[in-house]
Formats: C-alpha cells, sequence, structure tokens
C-alpha cells in the first residue's frame, strides 16, 4: 500500500463526516446487489407461476424491486458527484 | 450510622496523616493521580464503545478460547480488568453476550490484569517515567479539547495514561523518601499468619481504591525499595486479587440476574485462585524462582518476581477453572434464579445497561421487541386469528371465502396486562437514559419510542376494529363476511412478514415493506370502490357499510403503524445498511406512482 493510500486512511478515520460519507456509499453498492438479485430471482419466478394472481402479485414486487434500484443508483450517483 | 461518620472519619485520618508526614501526603497524592488517570482512561474507551467496542465484543466471545483472549488483550490495552468486567456485566444484562462469553471474557481479564504488574517493575521503577508523563499529559490535553469524539477519546486515554505514570512517579518518591524516616518492613509478620494478615490487607486496600492496579503498584512500588518484605508482597497480591471482585459485585448490583451471576462467577474464581495461592504459596514461590532464574531475572529482583508470580498465580487459576467452566455456569444459573416474571414486567431495562450507549440502546430495542410479541398476541386474537395461523405458511387469502369463527378475548384487559406496563416501562427507561446519549444515539432512541408507540396505537386500533369485526365475519351476509375477512387477511400479512424480518430472512429486509405499503394503498381505494358497489346492488345495508367504512380506516391504520414499527425496529444492526435501506425505500409520491401504472395496466 502507498503512503498516500495510508494517508487516506488516517485521514477516513479521523475525519468522521469522511468516514460517514464512505461507509454510505459502501452500504448502498451492497443493497444494489442484493437487489439486484432479488429482481432476478422473481422474474424467473414470474416464469415458472401459472395462477394469474400470483403472477400479478409477483410482477407488483418486480417494479418496486426494480423502482427501488433506480432510487438506489440516483443515489449512488449523487454521492460520487461529491 | 456506620456510612455517615465513615467518610468524615477518613478525611480526618488523612489529614492528620497529611500533617505529620510529608512523605505519606505524597504517597496518597500519587495513589489520587493514579485513580485519577484510570478515571480518564476509562472516560476515554468509553468514547470508542458505541462501534469498535461492541463490534469486537460479538464477532470475538462466541467460543471460549476467543473470550478469553478478548479478556486478555483488552484488560492489556485498557490496563483496567475494572472497566472490563463493567462493560461486560453491562453487555451481559442487555444480552449481548452470553454468560458462558462473560464468564471466559472475566478469566482473561485475571490473566490481562497481570501485564500491569510487568509494566511497572518492569518499565515503571527503572526509566524516569514522569518523563512521559508530561507530553502525554500536555498532548492529551490539547487532544481533549477536540471536537471529532474519537480525538477526544484519544485525548482522555492520553492524559490518562499521563496521570498513570505521574501516580507512580509520585508513589515512588513517597516511598523512597519515607524509607529514611520509617521502616515499615519492621512491622513485617512471618509464616503463614503473616500471609493470612497480609492478604486480608490486600482485600481491604483493593476495596477501598476499588483498584487492584493500584493496589499492586502500590505493593510494588514499596517493594522496591524494601519497605514491605517478598512474602508479604505476595499475600498483598493475592488479597488485591480477591479485593478486585469488589467492583463487578458493586456493578452488577444494578444488573439483571444475569449481571449477578457473573458477579459470582468473578467472585468464585478469584477466592478458588485466592485459596490455592495460599495453600500452595511454598510450591509457587519454588516455580517463580524456577522461572525467574530460567528468564534470567535476578535472584534478588523482588519487583520482576512478584510480577512472575501475579502471572503464575492468575494462569493456574484459569487452568484450574477452565475444565469447570459448564459446572460452574450452571450452578450459578441454579444459585440465582430467574424471578418468575409474567409477561407484563420488563426484562431488559434494567440500570446495569445504562452505562454504555449501545447498551441502552439494545435493552430499549429487545424491550420494544417484547412488546411487540405481546402486542403481536393481542392483535392475532383481535382479529380472531390464532397466531400460529400468522406463523404457519398457509395462504392467508383462503380466510377470504370461509365463515370466521370468533374467538373471544377482552383486548382492554389484555391491553392493560400486557402492553401498557411495558409501554410505560420504555417510555421511562428512555427519558431517564437519554440525557447522557450522544446526539446520534439520541435520534434512535427517538426512533424506538415512535416505534413502541406505533405497536400502542396498533393494539388501540384493533380494540375499535374487533367490535364489529367479530359481529361479521360470522354473518350469514357473504358480502360484508368477505370484505371484513378481507381486512384480517390484510393484517394477518402485515404481521406475517414482520415474523419474517423478526427471523432475519435475507430477502426480507426493510425494503421488503414497501410491498406492504403497496398492497395497504390497494385495499384502502378498492374498499371504497366495492363499498359503493354492494350498496348499489343491495348486497350490504347502509349501517353495514358505515361500519365497513370506519373499519377499513383502522385496519389501514393498524397496517400503516405496524409497517412504520417494523422499519424502525427490524432494521438491519448496521447502522450504515440501515440507513441506506430507508434513504432506498419508495416514499408516498413513488408508492401512489406504481399504484398509477398499475390502475392504467
Amino acid at each position: 500500500m502507498t503512503m498516500k493510500k495510508y494517508l487516506k486512511m488516517m485521514a477516513e478515520y479521523f475525519d468522521e463526516d469522511q468516514r460517514k460519507f464512505s461507509n454510505k456509499k459502501k452500504s448502498i453498492k451492497h443493497i444494489l446487489k442484493k437487489l439486484k438479485k432479488r429482481e432476478k430471482s422473481l422474474k424467473q419466478d414470474l416464469e415458472n407461476e401459472s395462477n394469474k394472481s400470483k403472477k400479478k402479485s409477483i410482477a407488483r414486487e418486480i417494479e418496486i424491486a426494480h423502482a427501488q434500484r433506480n432510487k438506489g443508483i440516483k443515489a449512488l450517483k449523487e454521492l460520487n458527484k461529491k | 450510622m456506620i456510612r455517615k461518620i465513615l467518610l468524615p472519619s477518613i478525611f480526618v485520618v488523612l489529614a492528620y496523616g497529611f500533617w505529620i508526614s510529608p512523605d505519606f501526603k505524597e504517597i496518597s497524592a500519587g495513589v489520587a493521580i493514579f485513580l485519577f488517570g484510570m478515571v480518564s482512561l476509562e472516560e476515554g474507551f468509553k468514547a470508542f464503545t458505541g462501534g469498535l467496542l461492541e463490534r469486537l465484543l460479538r464477532r470475538t466471545t462466541d467460543k471460549l478460547w476467543k473470550s478469553l483472549t478478548f479478556g486478555v488483550v483488552t484488560t492489556t490495552i485498557m490496563q483496567s480488568s475494572s472497566l472490563v468486567s463493567v462493560i461486560t456485566i453491562s453487555f451481559l444484562s442487555a444480552g449481548l453476550i452470553g454468560l458462558a462469553s462473560g464468564v471466559g471474557i472475566i478469566f482473561g481479564a485475571n490473566l490481562g490484569t497481570t501485564t500491569g504488574a510487568w509494566l511497572i517493575a518492569g518499565f515503571g521503577l527503572k526509566v524516569k517515567i514522569s518523563a512521559y508523563a508530561m507530553p502525554m499529559l500536555v498532548f492529551g490535553v490539547i487532544l481533549m479539547f477536540q471536537k471529532s469524539r474519537s480525538l477526544k477519546g484519544i485525548g482522555y486515554i492520553l492524559a490518562g495514561l499521563g496521570f498513570l505514570f505521574l501516580g507512580i512517579h509520585h508513589m515512588k518518591m513517597g516511598f523512597e523518601s519515607f524509607k529514611d524516616t520509617i521502616d515499615l518492613a519492621a512491622y513485617a509478620v512471618p509464616g503463614f499468619t503473616g500471609l493470612l494478615i497480609f492478604t486480608a490487607l490486600g482485600v481491604f486496600a483493593t476495596v477501598v481504591m476499588q483498584s487492584s492496579h493500584a493496589t499492586l503498584v502500590l505493593i510494588i512500588t514499596a517493594l522496591s525499595v524494601q519497605q514491605i518484605t517478598y512474602d508479604n508482597a505476595l499475600a498483598l497480591a493475592i488479597g488485591a486479587n480477591i479485593g478486585t471482585t469488589i467492583t463487578a459485585i458493586l456493578g452488577s448490583l444494578s444488573a439483571n440476574v444475569e449481571g449477578k451471576r457473573l458477579a459470582g462467577a468473578h467472585l468464585i474464581f478469584n477466592l478458588v485462585t485466592g485459596a490455592v495461592a495460599i495453600i500452595f504459596i511454598h510450591q509457587i514461590m519454588f516455580a517463580v524462582d524456577s522461572i525467574s532464574a530460567a528468564v534470567g531475572i535476578p535472584a534478588d529482583d523482588y519487583t520482576l518476581k512478584l510480577a512472575v508470580f501475579h502471572t503464575i498465580f492468575n494462569t493456574l487459576g484459569i487452568i484450574l477453572m477452565i475444565p469447570f467452566i459448564n459446572t460452574l455456569v450452571n450452578f450459578l444459573t441454579k444459585t440465582f434464579k430467574e424471578k418468575r416474571k409474567g409477561l407484563v414486567e420488563p426484562r431488559y431495562l434494567n440500570e446495569a445497561s445504562m452505562e454504555f450507549p449501545e447498551a441502552v440502546l439494545e435493552s430499549v430495542r429487545k424491550e420494544t421487541v417484547h412488546l411487540y410479541e405481546n402486542a403481536f398476541e393481542v392483535i392475532a386474537h383481535g382479529i380472531s386469528l390464532k397466531p400460529d395461523v400468522i406463523h404457519s405458511k398457509d395462504d392467508l387469502a383462503d380466510l377470504v371465502h370461509r365463515p370466521g369463527k370468533v374467538v373471544p378475548f377482552d383486548i382492554d384487559a389484555q391491553y392493560d396486562l400486557k402492553v401498557k406496563v411495558l409501554y410505560n416501562a420504555i417510555i421511562e427507561y428512555i427519558s431517564r437514559s437519554q440525557q447522557s446519549m450522544p446526539a446520534e444515539y439520541s435520534e434512535k432512541l427517538f426512533g424506538m419510542r415512535q416505534a413502541a408507540r406505533d405497536i400502542v396505537e396498533a393494539v388501540k386500533d384493533t380494540k375499535h376494529l374487533q367490535k364489529n369485526l367479530s359481529r361479521y365475519i360470522a354473518s350469514d351476509n357473504d358480502a360484508i363476511r368477505r370484505e371484513y375477512n378481507h381486512l384480517r387477511v390484510q393484517i394477518a400479512n402485515v404481521l406475517r412478514q414482520l415474523q419474517l424480518m423478526r427471523n432475519n430472512n435475507e430477502d426480507d429486509t426493510v425494503l421488503s415493506l414497501d410491498m406492504l405499503k403497496v398492497e395497504m394503498e390497494k385495499t384502502d381505494a378498492s374498499v371504497n370502490g366495492m363499498m359503493d358497489k354492494l350498496i348499489r346492488e343491495n348486497a350490504i345495508t347502509a349501517p353495514m357499510a358505515t361500519s365497513l367504512m370506519n373499519d377499513s380506516g383502522y385496519a389501514y391504520d393498524i397496517s400503516r403503524n405496524l409497517v412504520e414499527m417494523g422499519a424502525t425496529l427490524f432494521a438491519d444492526h448496521d447502522l450504515d445498511v440501515s440507513t441506506a435501506e430507508s434513504s432506498i425505500a419508495l416514499d408516498q409520491d413513488e408508492i401512489d406512482e406504481i399504484l398509477a401504472n398499475k390502475e392504467n395496466d
């Protein structure tokens, strides 16, 4: 690890705002990953389901997960701009 | 009476001592500065609770060897077994760790505390320690005035260490000049009687100072200038080890039964270790001589030999007690029996947990979950469903088509018995502990209070809903029965989803509550449309319709309150993840948008 990286790590440790900021980014990335996986598995469930009302419910779940993912991506982009 | 005269008497004795002997004054000032250093050190480490310490505690206490190592390492770093035992009691009371882990930490702390003797005997007496104290104090105090909590904590730790060193220096100076005027060694008592007398003296000194560390420093400094004999110093060290349990015992007085069990384990361990050391004193002294010779400690370096002795007898204690750790835990569990509490008494709110913000938060969270457990049963019975049905995997939608069976249930009495008492206790505890909480924890506590309020509101709304619901789910009128069953299904679905979140299912996070929110809005909107249709078709009467209108409002409020409660109470334990999840969760406008899309489809 270079000196620059050590200094960045030290600065992050002592600067609470910086630490919170980088933790926030990490957490959003982690949630986005989970949401992507969930959306994919729901799509699979939708294909396998034959019951009409259950299909409708799964489709709604996909839509919600998608909206959450879009919101998360937007939030992450905003954070990256800062 | 004794309590009233004790403190003034101590003051008078000390003042008289200071008047007749400046050396005694210097030694006492050294002890006072040393103890102040420990307070400052504790304050510094407290700044790091609420993160680092808790994370470490959770990850490093799942196995016995890990808890032992944790006890050794933390006590070595903090140089205070008292702080480690108080933190352990506090966390045990809050349910953050188990009794066996707690016992492991306490055993380890006993070994960790011996490093203090090594530091003082090996380093403190040979180096001009006050030279290190001054810069530490200066840097420490500057850091103490900084805004950042971490820097402040480091400041307190540095200043604490500075005061510890300064205290040791003054004790050393005091004893050195004391040597020229009075020879304490003349009061040495040889043989077994001396061993018992000096052990008792060691216990007394540690109980008064509340720190075995301070006693040990006094012993080592006195020994270094031959004010006490080596034999008597060993006895004092044994006494100090027994006396140190007083801190844990005092700390456990306000703790729950788990805390008392841990203090019991601490006392038993130190008593057994002390007894073994007294009985086998000659054998241990022989071992000390052999080991000292093997590692090159001179035969007349009694201070280092005392450190070796301290380490040997604590290690011996651990080796002797480890095979009996489960027997000890069983014995303590049987001896300190938990009072058979009904469902109505708070389980986790106790004074001992008020010491550390993280423990306060966890206690309140667990008690609010306890409140929710009680409310869950009341709400489930209130909508005439057995809790087992909600816990099962049965399709709740089937309920709609079945004639309901009314479960007779006095919701008012159950509210007073199972909900109100806990709610009052939670509110009182939060109000009392909030004053000393850092801002970010106050915010979390406020959220918990709101969650408790949501639970109570949901129970109250269930009470209003129950009246008509129990009448209509058994009605012969298919239409009204179906509508009320819809309301039951909606609430049961929320309860089931919350149950999944409680069980930490990976897919069931705060974000999965958005689906419930959409369902709630959809049901609320469709009830109104359905009602008009049913009235037009004469399927229900006007009084039925007004009841349904009011009750669908109650069902909506119950679900909303429960969902909001779930978002706080069952959020991810990781503060960063839970904050990120709530920032991604959909707001009302976004939910309305999804509903509008569905209508257009």
